[in-house]
């Protein structure tokens, strides 16, 4: 079988960003909780992004003129029938022999699109496809949640010279179940019961490590992976999670598991815990955390956990080759925000989900180097870049 | 396993948890009618609750465990069953 994996990555997590310190004083949180959350701050998205802009920004520097596949995993789509990839495909120029759909799982999305991706290029040898995970969570004011609702996109290049991931392909495994943890029935709405949606994870990333190790025999959790990346709502979950799943599966003892877990998996958690949870691109910031955080100079072996409410689950094997490099987004060049001017972009936030229409946009010149939503006439959005 | 045994698991995982949380609410307040939401737990805190409870009696994370019990009683209830049945 041939080699395919991700050749190259990137990511936008936004151009602005608060500090979760802060939005948990002006909310009147508990200070005392935000410890073991884990959370240090999160992307806001500007009065001119939508998910559409978000997707082209953090894609734009992987266009090429031999990308076969364009798939946009989203959430946030502003469209029930038109593909966010249609509009991405226009910003970023590519041919029109490109095959256009959006995935949608919840969080899951994003590495529902990855394995898709690599199914299609492992039928059309030699071929490119662009992945993009991208969202704009729908922010509920005043609640922990709220804290780690950030923005943003990461966007992947699958082919056959896979120098950053090289994808174990047919051997992930997978977990899935109705459940109603997590909805968005509408674009601004959010429902989440929480207690609900924590169980879930953990028992996805239990059933979905038992559906790897059926077909992988052998498998140890413990010496079997030298990096895990797992979906991040806020780093206190992949910390529990971890923590479950070798209090089940190994013989380590609670030191062993924290320092295991300082080792292993807190690499992947540094960028979530300041860019705050992109929905479906959150794994893939997780890989992307890992890998850039741990570079080495020996083949690494990454085991991938995703999770989506609602609910799908995944648990991949893949190796991160001696060398790789993926280039970690610039968090510390955003513009920090007030809580006020924060709110002030949250209203017109919600002006521009599925359904808007005819809503005039002004473009803020003074964050450039992005694509911007210029306007809504009708239902159609224009967009430019700056 | 008892529902009374369960709910003496839970009230056990509870107090543990509680010994960590600043201005908890006092051990004698922990009733079959509270809710973990109503001790003023985090969510994570909820989480090692049912996760330890689970876990002590010898079960697995699973949400056909937790789905629509919400009182320590009810979860105790269910847990009971849950434990008959494995």
């Amino acid at each position: 079988m041939a080699r395919i994996g991700i050749e190259a990555v990137n990511a936008y997590c936004g151009s602005a960003w608060l500090p979760a310190e802060e939005l948990f004083t002006a909310r009147g949180l508990d200070h005392t909780r935000l410890a073991g959350l884990g959370l240090v701050g999160k992307g806001v998205v500007l009065p001119d992004e939508d998910v559409v802009s978000l997707a082209a920004t953090a894609a734009r520097p992987l266009a090429r003129d031999d990308i076969r596949t364009l798939v946009v995993a989203t959430e946030s789509g502003v469209d029930m029938s038109k593909s966010v990839s249609t509009h991405v495909h226009q910003l970023l120029g590519l041919p029109r022999q490109c095959r256009l759909f959006e995935v949608k799982q919840a969080c899951y999305g994003g590495i529902a699109a990855l394995q898709a991706a690599a199914g299609l290029v492992s039928v059309e040898p030699g071929s490119k496809a662009l992945v993009v995970a991208a969202d704009v969570p729908a922010v509920t004011r005043g609640e922990y949640i709220e804290a780690g609702q950030g923005c943003g996109a990461v966007a992947v290049l699958v082919g056959d010279q896979p120098g950053v991931v090289e994808l174990s392909l047919g051997d992930s495994g997978c977990y899935g179940y109705e459940l109603a943890d997590f909805l968005r029935p509408g674009p601004d709405v959010e429902v989440v019961d929480t207690d609900l949606s924590l169980v879930s994870y953990l028992d996805s990333l239990l059933g979905a490590f038992a559906d790897h190790c059926d077909r992988v025999p052998g498998t140890d959790i413990v010496t079997g992976f030298d990096m895990l990346a797992m979906h991040t709502p806020f780093p206190g979950m992949v910390r529990g999670a971890h923590r479950t799943l070798l209090r089940k599966l190994s013989d380590l003892r609670p030191d062993a598991i924290a320092e295991d877990y300082r080792a292993r998996v807190e690499p992947s958690t540094r960028l979530p815990a300041t860019a705050g949870n992109i929905y479906s691109a959150t794994t893939l910031l997780a890989m992307l955390s890992a890998i850039g955080h741990r570079p080495s100079t020996r083949d690494q072996v990454l085991g991938v956990f995703s999770y989506g409410s609602g609910s799908a689950a995944e648990f991949i094997r893949c190796v991160v080759p001696a060398g790789a490099t993926a280039v970690l987004p610039d968090l510390s060049a955003r513009t920090r925000l007030s809580v006020p001017e924060y709110d002030r972009f949250l209203d017109r936030t919600r002006l521009l989900g599925q359904g808007a229409r005819d809503v005039p946009v002004e473009v803020r010149t003074e964050w450039p180097g992005r694509a911007v939503l210029t306007g809504i006439s009708g239902y159609q959005r224009e967009y430019a870049w700056l | 396993m008892t529902a009374e045994e369960a709910l003496e698991l839970l009230r056990a995982n509870v107090l543990a948890v509680l010994d960590g949380v600043p201005d908890a609410v006092p051990p004698d307040q922990v009733v079959a009618e509270s809710t973990l939401a109503d001790l003023g737990l985090s969510s994570l805190e909820r989480l090692d609750v049912l996760v330890g409870s689970l876990d002590d009696a010898g079960l697995s994370p699973s949400v056909d465990v937790l789905d629509g019990a919400h009182t320590l009683a009810e979860l105790a209830e269910v847990l009971a069953t849950a434990t008959r049945a494995w």
